[in-house]
């Protein structure tokens, strides 16, 4: 008896979760080949397919972010330096001040769960967790994704069997990635 | 929001297999597929050209 597709994932209501997105994902694929819909009806559906498919690439690649860092980490890479009780010693100009104070480290205040795709990918990436070539490839998916913020597309997009391929693609290359990699 | 996923005896989610029949499908849907219903749903699935899918359902 298959319990789950995601069965490397430990956390059971992530698990829970995956299993869901994939089980629409299976719902929704037969009615993008009945013929009882018209074209723009299918596109629809595949669109709604790619936004749960790189629902599943998001989650797995959290997964693996949340096995290898802490929240410490995060804080630590988004932190910055910032100069505090600034005093100006001297004007040169409009654009140039010579400054004194106090330089501290601040940490990022930002957090695991905040953390979107372009920022887990990035993260991952920096930290040699995943390869540039992986980072490429779930840009792709990222970029079809967000394709559904339609306020300021300049052209009315349209998804076929082979962009769901291409995410589907994508999703078997990170699965596969995290299945390994995840402790 | 309550799921319509099927639980086994121990309520635990079943998942879609590779060898779910397409004829279960299109009932549980009330689709057709035009295919035979006897055929698989990973076989479906490679067959339409989703082998990436097809190889998901396997694993």
């Amino acid at each position: 008896m298959v319990d789950s597709h995601f069965s490397f994932v430990k956390k059971e209501i992530l698990r829970k979760n995956l299993d869901e997105a994939f089980d629409h994902i299976l719902i929704l694929l037969p009615f993008t080949e009945s013929t009882s819909y018209n074209e723009p009806a299918n596109s629809s559906f595949c669109k709604t397919i790619i936004i749960y498919t790189a629902s599943i690439v998001e989650a797995l690649l959290f997964h693996l972010l949340d096995n290898n860092f802490s929240e410490k980490d995060i804080a630590e890479f988004y932190s910055k330096w910032e100069l505090i009780d600034r005093k100006v010693l001297f004007k040169v100009n409009l654009e140039h001040e010579i400054v004194a104070g106090d330089y501290k480290k601040i940490l990022g205040k930002s957090r695991k769960d905040k953390m979107n795709l372009s920022q887990i990918t990035n993260f991952l990436e920096i930290h040699k967790i995943i390869t540039h070539k992986l980072s490429t490839r779930i840009d792709q998916i990222r970029i079809i994704r967000n394709e559904q913020h339609i306020g300021s597309s300049q052209k009315v997009n349209t998804y076929s069997k082979s962009d769901l391929e291409d995410a589907f693609s994508i999703a078997r290359e990170v699965k596969d990635f995290v299945k390994v990699n995840a402790m | 929001m309550k799921t319509t996923r099927t639980k086994n005896k121990l309520g635990h989610f079943v998942v879609k297999r590779y060898d779910t029949k397409i004829s279960t499908i299109e009932a549980k849907y009330n689709i057709d597929l035009g295919v035979r219903g006897d055929m698989k749903l990973g076989n479906y699935l490679k067959e339409k050209g989703y082998p990436s899918l097809s190889k998901m359902l396997q694993q």
